[in-house]
């Protein structure tokens, strides 16, 4: 079989936004206030993981230490506290009029003609994970080429009585919601499982949160070419069989988080939204996931089972139809079900990989082979780096073959616990 | 291959890096009343590792992330004296389908305790809670792995090609069960295919047992009745190329592994049609009984299921019992859809004492499996007397 050459780049050529700034703007707020944001509308163009590019529309942060010259496919993270007072301005630089939504927030919908600017203005939700993007039409056409980010809603009042802080309004949950939620942020830190004391506790994001290491956004999604050919700077997209009936046509040839694929994901690169949590034992890190894509999605992390928290309510019949569900009931997974639209938390504990062997010899316990590694008596080293990836394995592969150049990323796990300490102690 | 019956002392001749510990003649826990393994140590395959020549310490390029990736025979790193040995090869099994046409697939291959048996879903791998289990790969067909799905060892343990590596000829796996529950095992060598062709088994793990009696989970409920049902769907296209070549698509070609569009529709390796019973895995119950349901969905569609009459019980989720206290049984009312992603397992109790279901003694319930398009959600060929991704079985107390 003809094999082919493949471009090898990697963060070199990749331009961004300025020394020391990230690309992807925060706003933080301690407490409510008012937060005005500026976006603009643009087109950019994208290389894909086997070199070819594509063209894409993007979002741009205008205005702010973070500022973009060009946009940035996903847009950038918008944060804010709950309850706060938020604008959103949107200038729409193309030739044809573009929408703005955000989902789960009434009113919080505008259109903007060619040319234009747009406002829209609400009070910041229920804590949450939220998509923006460009529903227009009511097609998912502009959000699968690109037009699409994230909202974080922090909460205002998410420390349980114990003293452990939650990524939820706690005082606006039902009460059962709140009692599971506060028995897992209460036991991290506290258990066997998950050790560590107060610094095994969760910790929100700071200010700027591309920097954290305890959270992490990822926005999945495909890539169907024929559709990006669809778009000409400076012209609208005309209608056609394809933008009649976009599900039905969509036939994605690359799978992406954060706008990249394999081998693309294996590392971070400044001016891109991070992906790969590297900690140690009993830091436990949050993960938003959100599909904007049209698969349905199986993502599976290997390593350690996940803690499933937030969701949103996908089912049309439902009373709470697109509502954030906070659980009763959290299960502990390997494997989520990333729907498209759907907004998930989960909490992955970073606990020791529960089946290294821990009771050696296996006739008479001694000892551990994690501590054996913490103490350098063991083999095998770290990092231990441990894949997630979507099980739906389509989605393994780009331009119809080339596993495993898709939706694949890592975390790893530095060390034990403490060791972070350790490292910078 | 070394014999099953391999002594500790065997091992520990050749063992120079074994601790201490490790040597004389040691009493082996013995293995669970429902294991498949083989008990003692198995193969020795300790020594010195080249972790340069492997995920772990090379240096990644595009090259070895996919196309070019990292293979050899390591010695399992840190080897210590497994309980519970097995022993998985690869082999051709081939399905007749309804239709008449038969399908190549390839499955895992036991050779210790059913050599040159064509068993699908491959061979169960069945431990205890607790057990040290070394599973020893022999590799054909070209370089493959295993990843031991929802078992969470090390990374060299863990059965993915670019960040550890793939096996050419043998590796012994090794790791120690923790979590009681249903997980699975599966080749993660250009998986898109791999797993696809067949190459999957379950994987369970018992609690230890309590007077006697095997629960579902330690201090979890016992069943009468256990049942597997493996859902899985095949798109003929890629089993045919895939069988040509065993890295098809690796390095560049478009083999159109984007698309997937499956004509047939397996319940635990038995083919199913639309509107006819799936004889073969329905459950019979007594009155009074419970039923364990192992549940995998290890098809590339949205599995969609419905329990006809009966009120059923979720008590664990990939592996991990819903006993914690941030987490609790999840009820399924009879009649309600629910859905299951690619690789999730749910175990499913039934009771049919309870009260929503001591009324339903004496009758037949219908279940019913429906495969969804990864993309449109759409039940695939539908209406399609042969091949509409449609089956269903029954649970008759």
């Amino acid at each position: 079989m003809k094999r082919r050459d493949f471009l090898k780049y990697g963060a070199a050529g990749l331009a961004t936004a300025g020394a020391g700034l990230s690309p992807f703007e925060v706003l933080a707020q301690a407490l409510p206030g008012t937060a005005e944001i500026k976006l603009g509308i643009t087109d950019v163009e994208t290389r894909l993981i086997d070199g070819d590019k594509v063209n894409m529309l993007a979002f741009r942060l205008d205005g702010g230490a973070g500022a973009l010259a060009t946009g940035r496919v996903p847009g950038p993270v918008l944060r804010v506290k709950e309850g706060s007072l938020v604008k959103i301005i949107v200038t729409n630089d193309r030739q044809e009029t573009h929408g703005f939504e955000i989902t789960g927030i009434p009113g919080a919908k505008t259109e903007i003609a060619a040319g234009s600017t747009a406002t829209i203005a609400f009070q910041a939700p229920m804590a949450g994970t939220y998509i923006y993007h460009d529903g227009h039409g009511g097609t998912p056409l502009y959000r699968i080429l690109g037009l699409h980010g994230i909202l974080v809603v922090e909460p205002l009042n998410g420390t349980t009585p114990a003293g452990s802080r939650t990524p939820y309004s706690l005082d606006k949950l039902a009460p059962q919601s709140y009692a599971a939620v506060s028995a897992l942020f209460d036991a991290l830190g506290t258990t066997e499982r998950f050790q560590g004391g107060a610094d095994g506790k969760w910790m929100p994001a700071p200010s700027n949160a591309e920097a954290s290491i305890r959270e992490k956004i990822w926005i999945c999604a495909g890539i169907d070419p024929k559709f990006n050919a669809l778009i000409e700077r400076g012209k609208q997209i005309a209608s056609s069989p394809l933008t009649a009936n976009v599900v039905d046509t969509f036939v994605p040839r690359y799978f992406t988080i954060n706008n990249r694929s394999g081998y693309d994901l294996h590392a971070d690169y400044d001016g891109q939204l991070p992906v790969i949590a590297k900690n140690y034992i009993g830091e436990p890190t949050l993960f938003r996931i959100v599909n904007v894509g049209l698969a349905h999605h199986a993502n599976h992390f290997h390593g350690n089972h996940l803690m499933e928290l937030a969701r949103v309510d996908l089912n049309p019949k439902s009373t709470t139809y697109g509502q954030i569900i906070v659980p009763d009931n959290i299960f502990e997974v390997d494997t989520t079900a990333m729907w498209p639209m759907q907004r998930r938390d989960l909490l992955l504990p970073f606990e020791i990989p529960p089946d290294i062997p821990y009771q050696i010899p296996v006739s008479g316990p001694t000892g551990s082979q994690f501590q054996r590694m913490v103490n350098k008596q063991a083999q095998e080293p770290f990092p231990l780096r441990y894949v997630m990836h979507c099980h739906t394995e389509m989605s393994q592969t780009a331009a119809g073959g080339n596993y495993p150049q898709g939706m694949v990323c890592h975390w790893e796990v530095l060390g034990g616990l403490g060791g972070r300490a350790k490292a910078t102690g | 291959m070394t014999s099953a019956t391999n002594t500790i002392g065997t091992a520990t001749a050749f063992g120079g890096t074994l601790a201490a510990g490790g040597a004389a003649a040691q009493t082996m826990p013995p293995l669970g009343p429902n294991s498949t393994a083989v008990p003692g140590p198995g193969d020795f395959n300790g020594g010195s590792v080249d972790f340069t020549r492997t995920g772990v310490k090379a240096k990644e390029s595009f090259g070895n992330f996919g196309c070019d990736t990292f293979d050899g025979n390591p010695n399992t790193p840190d080897w210590t004296t497994a309980n519970a040995y097995f022993v998985r090869a690869v082999h051709n099994v081939d399905i007749t389908m309804p239709d008449g046409k038969k399908v190549r697939c390839w499955a895992f291959e036991d050779p210790l305790k059913a050599p040159g048996r064509e068993i699908f879903p491959s061979p169960l791998i069945r431990v205890q809670e607790g057990d040290l289990v070394h599973v020893k790969l022999q590799s054909s067909k070209g370089t493959h792995t295993i990843h031991h799905h929802g078992i969470e060892p090390t990374t060299f343990n863990d059965g993915v090609g670019h960040v550890s590596f793939e096996v050419k000829d043998d590796y012994v796996y090794q790791y120690q069960t923790r979590h009681a529950g249903t997980f699975f095992y599966h080749c993660h060598k250009n998986t898109v295919t791999h797993f696809e062709m067949g190459l999957y088994g379950l994987l369970i793990v018992d609690p230890k047992p309590e007077n006697g009696r095997v629960p579902a989970y330690a201090g979890g409920p016992f069943y009468d009745v256990e049942k597997f049902w493996v859902l899985d769907d095949m798109d003929p296209r890629w089993h045919q190329i895939t069988n040509l070549d065993h890295d098809v698509g690796l390095c560049g070609d478009d083999a159109g592994l984007n698309i997937f569009e499956p004509k047939y529709f397996l319940i635990s390796g038995t083919p199913m049609r639309p509107n006819t019973l799936v004889d073969k895995q329905k459950v019979v119950a007594k009155s009074g009984q419970k039923i364990l349901i192992r549940l995998l969905n290890a098809s590339y569609s949205v599995l969609q299921m419905m329990f006809e009459g009966l009120e059923v019980q979720v008590i664990s989720v990939d592996g991990h019992a819903l006993n914690k206290p941030w987490n609790k049984w999840l009820t399924i009312a009879p009649g309600t859809p629910f859905t299951l992603a690619t690789a999730q397992r749910y175990d499913i109790l039934i009771d049919t004492a309870s009260p929503a279901n001591r009324t339903k003694t004496g009758y037949t319930h219908k279940v019913h499996f429906e495969f969804q398009h990864w993309i449109t959600r759409k039940v695939h060929n539908a209406g399609d007397k042969m091949y509409e991704g449609r089956a269903f079985t029954t649970i008759t107390i």
